[in-house]
């Protein structure tokens, strides 16, 4: 597992934070805890600003692109450029990251009002879904290993 | 119950239920302990033997879905870190979304054709594995049914970020580049969310696939699409 976004946090409350067995330790380690979670704060609110931003880039030029990916866009431009130091967000990215799989639950629960649907068809659908699902992972895997080989000889 | 209290009982529910599931699958590893998979089932069961509908979830399901933009912006913080990978393997990048985006959707409207299934479903399949927002818009610009196709994007995300890695170590892909643009081309954010826990590289690579999936998916389906109607 070297995924920095899974485990910086747990790494920077072992290697920084002191003791909490006396008081000032405790303290201290309070104001570490305080401090992080002010930074990402203000570090979500510059990212959603850089999103706003995508969405209405999008509509004013009226792309075919989802206003999110747009903000994706920018901001990794914004940071190519070097107008951004990756570490002025990199707080709050890892804090979004690391818990990128909890937003697709409440999206996931909007599956319940399928529910007729799913009885008249939803194993012909389950069939459909899986199978090119499956045949999409496979060829994209295979196809960038392939010319990655190729690549490299 | 008020409003207020129906609304804060949803959002802990759910956060309680990611968190328990995200600790049970840090701990045994389990595909088939996918924290969005057991979440969604154990809110929809709350909901079921509660008497409560999607219509008193939906203002939880607003506000923790609020910040769904800026964490997708947040993916170019991984995708600054890659870009050296991404430079070093731009064809293989190119021509590995490309073919994965344009075999999904042709397997998904052949299999529906073949089971008979009504055109506005299988339009509404077409675009199902590209992130919600624009999926959505593509569905309605092809003739398909939006809230359909928001249903098979999210199946679609799940079925390929739980059955997505075996298959690839079954099909011998190694290469953690290739794993993350399997898993974003095919099951965009999800998919990304498994490659970030495979490594970072593989997660950088799920954004770079899901961005360039839903650009070029959305430029395509428009002319492809249609070719599987008649």
């Amino acid at each position: 597992m070297g995924c920095r976004y899974l485990q910086k946090p747990t790494l920077f409350l072992k290697r920084t934070c002191p003791s909490s067995k006396n008081k000032e330790g405790r303290a201290k380690r309070c104001r570490l805890m305080a401090r992080k979670l002010f930074d990402i704060c203000w570090q979500i609110a510059l990212l959603w600003l850089v999103f706003r931003c995508g969405v209405w880039l999008v509509g004013a030029l009226h792309l075919s692109l989802p206003g999110n990916v747009a903000g994706m866009l920018i901001m990794f431009a914004l940071l190519a450029s070097g107008t951004i130091k990756p570490v002025l967000i990199e707080t709050g990215s890892g804090f979004l990251l690391k818990h990128f799989a909890f937003f697709f639950i409440p999206i996931s629960v909007g599956l319940m009002s399928f529910g007729d649907l799913m009885r008249q068809s939803g194993l012909e659908l389950m069939v459909i879904l899986v199978v090119s699902a499956m045949i999409g992972v496979a060829v994209t895997g295979a196809t960038v290993q392939l010319l990655q080989q190729r690549g490299e000889r | 119950m008020s409003g207020a209290v129906l609304f804060s009982f949803f959002v802990v529910l759910t956060v309680t239920s990611y968190l328990a599931t995200r600790q049970l699958f840090l701990t045994y590893r389990h595909p088939l302990l996918n924290p969005v998979f057991l979440s969604t089932i154990v809110i929809i069961a709350v909901l079921k033997v509660t008497g409560y509908g999607l219509e008193d979830y939906r203002p939880a399901k607003e506000a923790m879905t609020f910040l769904l933009g800026p964490a997708t912006v947040a993916l170019a913080l991984p995708l600054y870190h890659n870009r050296r990978v991404l430079m070093q393997h731009t064809l293989p990048v190119l021509a590995g979304v490309m073919a994965g985006s344009l075999t999904t959707m042709a397997a998904a409207l052949l299999a529906g054709r073949i089971l008979q299934l009504d055109p506005t479903v299988l339009l509404s399949l077409g675009p199902k594995s590209v992130t919600v927002p624009i999926a959505v818009e593509i569905s309605r610009l092809a003739g398909g049914d939006a809230s359909l196709t928001a249903a098979f994007v999210v199946a679609t995300g799940m079925i390929g970020s739980i059955m997505g890695p075996s298959l690839l170590t079954l099909c011998r892909v190694r290469s953690q580049v290739a794993r993350g643009l399997a898993l974003g081309t095919v099951s965009h954010g999800q998919g990304t969310a498994v490659a970030l826990l495979e490594s970072e590289t593989a997660g950088a690579m799920g954004g770079v696939a899901m961005a360039i999936a839903a650009v070029f998916t959305a430029l395509v389906a428009p002319y492809y699409l249609p070719l599987f109607l008649y």
